[in-house]
């Protein structure tokens, strides 16, 4: 940890270029790495033509029929080996829009629920990502959400998310690099 | 020069072969850490202290009475740190034995404390705890004997295996671990729900309970403590073997393990470099004239398994406030927001390593103000590959 050892650059090398093989299959999805970075432990995605909720400053909820969201990923240099319960924190920032309407969100913190591992590749983790974000993947519950009141209105309008799903324009199967391979200098 | 009563206590054990009077005198001039002084730690510390080791003992709990039935603590100790409570028992069996307590979490030790140390046992009951002590032995070049007791209650198991980083092509102990160890280890510590990070600094990391019985312990930290001395005395098979212990059925398995090219750890262990005392009072702009000096070039800081909070967000009023801490020690009355709600760091916003530009805020802020642990490492590198790491000295 504290430095990127050769295994985790390797492996954020890796699992960027698979992002971005991802994102090239899609239409509604841009990866990209922050510059001057000696490796890529920040991306930043762009997900297009997204059908969202937002809240409004006077507390109104509208619909934002087709719209941006950009979402920062910063991997710790112990994201292979982690046991931190605030990783995903770490993990995932909602960047924009920041009064995104959601119950796993609450921006600029973003829960993608228990099921993030150490490790996850990030095609993955844009997977789950794009699940909360479609609001295919909420938490309903508001003793565990992040954004209570979005639970309590989505409970309240059921029939909104059946609105709120965006299409997803994967065409391919979701090609990753698993730690299974094995990765760093001489060993590819 | 021995004092009478020191030949009277040791005239039985230096006449072991397995030990012998000159390897006792080798052993007593080491120093031991023993992380963690519960239903594990018991055991190992009193056999340790009968032979007279120099013991270093880490444990961030305190005597409470449900420890009473497991961990050999008497009623009138309840309340102490168990670490004061096992320095009180050391000195009542061996007052030759030097001891000192730290009375800490894991997480908050400089990797630099332990540079003069000759072993570390690890009886720990949290894998997170675990995993940070296997690497701080592994980058400090320390031989490393973990031992663990199934706390399910269930079964009689109990695991003591030896990890020795001085030697090339040792395993280490996540080379057997796969996918599922780790989603388990993260699970273990707690992740589930949308937890907040500020519910997480008011609610730190715990193992569940060890539902195990002393005697078990006692098997199994005897073990250890046998392994261990090996290691002392230069036996170097014992490294990377695992020894499962089922008492339920009477079996003991030994696996010998090997060094896997799929392991997620590097295996590096570190040359360390210590700056003069009170580094860890300068500001970090000194740090980088130094490595500057030392390395040339453009330089890159990496607080060794620290990541830097820049900013704290208030998801409640949407106001970003910058800061410059540690983001393990942020307190919940470092959190509160002027709108009564809880800024917490912003993941996208922290710093793993930094150069100067990143680091303009708090060039001018010393590394203790920014929360980094006395004698912690930080580590310099180069774009061209070359780098130190350096002791933050207090």
């Amino acid at each position: 940890m504290g430095l990127y050892d050769s295994i985790c650059t390797a492996f954020l090398h890796h699992t960027l270029h698979d992002a971005r093989v991802l994102a090239d299959q899609s239409e509604v999805m841009t990866v990209m790495s922050l510059p001057d970075q000696p490796v890529p432990a920040k991306i930043l995605c762009y997900f297009h033509h997204l059908t969202y909720l937002v809240q409004r400053a006077n507390g109104l909820v509208d619909i934002v029929p087709s719209g941006e969201v950009v979402v920062g990923f910063f991997f710790p240099p112990d994201y292979l080996r982690s046991t931190d319960p605030t990783l995903f924190l770490k993990l995932i920032t909602l960047l924009e829009p920041a009064n995104f309407f959601h119950p796993n969100v609450r921006a600029p913190y973003l829960c993608p629920g228990a099921r993030l591992y150490p490790a996850m590749p990030l095609p993955e983790l844009l997977w789950h990502t794009f699940d909360i974000l479609t609001y295919r993947n909420i938490n309903l519950d508001e003793r565990d959400a992040l954004n209570p009141p979005a639970c309590r209105y989505l409970r309240q309008y059921p029939e909104m998310l059946t609105r709120l799903h965006s299409p997803a324009l994967r065409t391919a199967p979701l090609h990753v690099t698993h730690l299974d391979t094995p990765l760093g200098p001489g060993r590819e | 020069m021995m004092t009478p009563p020191y030949q009277d206590r040791n005239l039985r054990l230096g006449a072991i072969r397995f030990i012998g009077q000159t390897d006792l005198l080798s052993i007593q001039q080491k120093t031991i850490v023993i992380a963690g002084t519960g239903t594990l730690g018991f055991p190992v510390l009193e056999h340790l202290t009968i032979h007279g080791a120099q013991l270093w003992l880490i444990d961030r709990g305190v005597v409470e009475l449900h420890n009473l039935g497991t961990q050999g603590f008497a009623t009138s100790q309840v309340g102490q740190p168990k670490v004061e409570a096992r320095r009180e028992r050391i000195r009542q069996l061996n007052p030759d034995c030097a001891v000192q307590g730290l009375y800490m979490d894991i997480e908050h030790l400089g990797l630099g404390a332990l540079q003069q140390v000759d072993l570390i046992l690890s009886c720990l009951d949290s894998f997170a705890a675990r995993l940070t002590l296997h690497e701080l032995a592994w980058r400090l070049g320390i031989p490393f004997v973990d031992a663990a007791l199934d706390g399910s209650g269930k079964h009689l198991y109990g695991r003591v295996a030896v990890y020795d980083p001085r030697q090339p092509e040792a395993p280490c102990m996540l080379c057997s671990w796969d996918e599922t160890t780790y989603s388990k280890a993260l699970a273990v510590s707690g992740t589930t729900g949308c937890p907040t990070w500020v519910h997480l600094l008011d609610h730190p990391q715990e193992a569940p309970p060890t539902l195990a019985i002393s005697s078990m312990a006692g098997v199994v930290g005897g073990l250890q403590t046998i392994q261990a001395l090996r290691l002392l005395l230069g036996d170097s098979a014992v490294a990377g073997r695992e020894l499962i212990i089922d008492v339920q059925h009477t079996l003991l398995h030994m696996t010998i393990c090997q060094r896997t090219p799929r392991c997620r750890f590097d295996h590096r262990v570190w040359a360390l470099h210590t700056l003069e005392p009170g580094t860890w009072q300068q500001p970090v702009q000194a740090l980088f004239t130094r490595a500057e000096m030392d390395l040339g070039g453009a330089i890159t800081l990496h607080p060794h398994r620290r990541t830097l909070a820049t900013q704290l967000f208030c998801a409640t009023c949407q106001t970003a406030r910058p800061i410059a801490r540690f983001a393990h020690t942020l307190q919940r009355a470092d959190c509160h927001c002027t709108c009564g709600g809880l800024a917490q760091p912003v993941g996208f916003a922290c710093l793993a390593a930094f150069d100067r530009r990143q680091a303009s805020a708090f060039l001018n802020t010393t590394w203790h103000q920014l929360g980094l642990p006395a004698n912690e490492v930080v580590t310099a590198s180069t774009a061209r590959g070359q780098e130190r790491h350096y002791i933050i000295t207090a």
